[in-house]
């Protein structure tokens, strides 16, 4: 083909055809083949897994091993289980105090350092990142020593000797919540501040110059310009929160008692600690419908309040 | 503008600077208790009155661990299951996403892949990790590093589909065009043209996988035991034994944090970068 180049122009354009006929059906080779390994290894570990998974939800497995069809079973046990529906409650509240939270915090912090602060900007960013690049094992064990009533850093700062974060029924799924908190504020404000970099100074100028207030210039050019953040933001938070595990595991264990156990904490016990393998999968065939119902409600929910959705 | 008006802005900066600073404090204080904590004496952790100054400065929590091996051997297993699993998702990632944003398929069939990939995000891990767990116990993977390795890159590959498929749309196409009429092959084009143009949407998902692996606790504390167990593991039973040693609690926490922050800093840049990407898509 090479060698065609450069004896006259015709040679050289069907020469480029060919070429191009090469290219193309090499091509539709390697969309196939440039893919595939990764599409493999995922329908191998998380499609089939998940069809098993729905399997095992009509099955006894005794010992892990032992699988006996039993219909449907697990989802009657499921219906009646006092267990099951309170930490599913534990997780709504949690997820609902830890993400509303996390947005208005996120939000003022990102706001306070956008605009004249800009110098420091980049060195707060970076500070106020830390908490999420932690290991939430790290973030659990070391709230647990700060918040301990004995020794704990945190009642001796605000002078309150002996107070019970963590082992008052009452208050341990807001102490869990304030925790979660800490550690992925930063990822609301991350998120916050690129969309607000994204904000037209010279807009917001002249909105200041013809009088608006501080908070019509928020309410009229900046909320608008960010909802489609927030919406991502605050969806992305949501869900990992209704996940919640390691937390739980490392901060209360799920106690006092079950007041802090949410659903992955439950799911953890009775699947890896009671053995119970198909009704673990019956309830995680169940939390899946329900994220998944809540996704598309939200997104059809954000979509009528005027976001872009992504 | 008026001097009032001067005025009230300097007040408006000074305030803000003060929240700011208070919130900071707050952000770092469990940070300077796991460093401060891992270089003072148990005994003085344990007071009902606590310093915030170490009064006496040690090292042998450091020293400790180091010698009994223990930090070192779980710190041999997160290293090679977080370079292995970021290694492979980047491996098997970026030719796949390079293809979806290149190729030509039948139907929606790269839409209908990207949706898929966006929602194993949403899949509660359990539903996944209980079939895993069978699967390894009857591939005798359970436990091994190998086997990790694994689950860490079937975890971080959606992530890294997403934002290199996100890097490679952003790419022209010319360059490569250009090669291909100059008959280099398609897959040259794409290792020598595409992939280094690529480099900054490289560099966030590796850092992401690499983040993801490292911090991990799910799914290393069930499908491990005692061979392939990572420091997340290992410090979250520390704690659990009935004496609280926390000092040497508090010098592994260390040895876990400050490689991760010494990276936020290195490479706050793509990491930032990673987060919106995945934000704005």
């Amino acid at each position: 083909m090479r060698a065609a180049v450069g004896t006259s122009d015709e040679l050289v354009s069907t020469a480029r055809q060919e070429q191009r006929k090469l290219l193309v059906s090499a091509d539709s080779v390697l969309r196939w083949l440039m893919p595939a390994p990764a599409v493999i290894l995922l329908a191998a570990f998380t499609l089939i897994p998940l069809l098993r998974t729905i399997y095992l939800g009509f099955a006894s497995v005794k010992y892990g091993r032992d699988v006996t069809w039993i219909g449907l079973g697990n989802y009657q046990q499921l219906l009646t289980d006092d267990l099951f529906l309170g930490a599913l409650a534990n997780t709504f509240v949690f997820v609902a105090l830890a993400v509303v939270s996390e947005l208005i915090l996120g939000f003022a912090i990102a706001l306070l350092l956008w605009g004249e602060v800009s110098r420091w900007r980049s060195v707060f960013r970076t500070l106020f990142m830390i908490p999420m690049v932690l290991s939430p094992v790290v973030v659990g064990i070391t709230w647990r020593a700060l918040l301990n009533p004995n020794f704990g850093w945190i009642n001796h700062l605000l002078g309150i000797p002996g107070f019970q974060w963590l082992s008052d029924p009452n208050r341990a799924l807001f102490t869990l919540a304030a925790v979660d908190v800490w550690q992925w504020t930063p990822f609301m404000f991350v998120i916050l501040l690129s969309g607000l970099q994204g904000v037209p100074a010279d807009v917001l100028e002249a909105a200041e110059v013809d009088g608006a207030s501080s908070v019509r210039r928020f309410v009229d050019i900046v909320w608008p310009l960010m909802l489609p953040f927030t919406i991502v933001a605050v969806l992305l938070r949501a869900i990992d929160a209704f996940k919640i595990f390691d937390l739980v595991y490392n901060l209360t264990g799920g106690g006092p008692g079950t007041a802090t156990e949410t659903i992955s904490f439950y799911l953890y016990r009775i699947a890896f600690k009671e053995f119970d393998l198909g009704y673990a999968a019956a309830v995680s065939v169940v939390l899946s419908v329900i994220v998944g119902v809540l996704v598309t409600g939200y997104l059809r929910l954000a979509r009528r309040l005027g976001g872009e959705t992504p | 503008m008026s001097v009032w008006h001067a005025d009230r802005r300097g007040v408006i900066t000074v305030v803000r600077l003060a929240i700011l600073l208070l919130l900071l404090g707050v952000t770092l204080l469990p940070v300077y208790w796991i460093l401060s904590t891992s270089i003072r004496p148990d005994a003085e952790v344990l007071r009902p009155d606590p310093s915030l100054w170490p009064g006496l400065v040690t090292f042998e929590h450091y020293r400790n661990a180091l010698e009994s091996g223990r930090i070192t051997f779980y710190l041999a297993n997160s290293l090679t299951v977080a370079v292995g699993s970021t290694v492979l998702a980047l491996a098997l990632g970026a030719p796949a996403a390079y293809a979806f944003t290149r190729f030509r398929y039948p139907g929606s069939l790269a839409d209908h892949v990207r949706l898929w990939m966006l929602s194993t995000r949403f899949i509660p891990p359990f539903a996944i990790v209980i079939p895993i767990f069978l699967l390894f116990r009857d591939l005798k993977l359970l436990d091994t590093r190998p086997g990790l390795l694994i689950a860490h890159t079937v975890f971080s590959l959606p992530f890294v589909l997403w934002l290199l498929i996100s890097g490679f749309e952003q790419l022209p196409h010319e360059i490569e065009e250009a090669a291909l009429v100059d008959g280099s092959s398609r897959f040259r084009a794409f290792l020598t043209i595409a992939l280094p143009l690529a480099a900054p949407s490289l560099a966030a998902a590796a850092i992401f996988a690499l983040l993801l692996s490292w911090n991990e606790f799910l799914f290393a504390l069930l499908l491990t035991a005692s061979q392939a167990t990572t420091v997340p593991v290992f410090i979250s039973q520390f704690v659990t034994d009935r004496s609280l040693q926390w000092g040497e609690i508090a010098a592994s926490a260390a040895v876990a944090s400050v490689p991760v922050i010494a990276f936020l800093f290195l490479a706050q840049r793509y990491l930032v970068r990673g987060l919106t990407m995945g934000a704005a898509k």
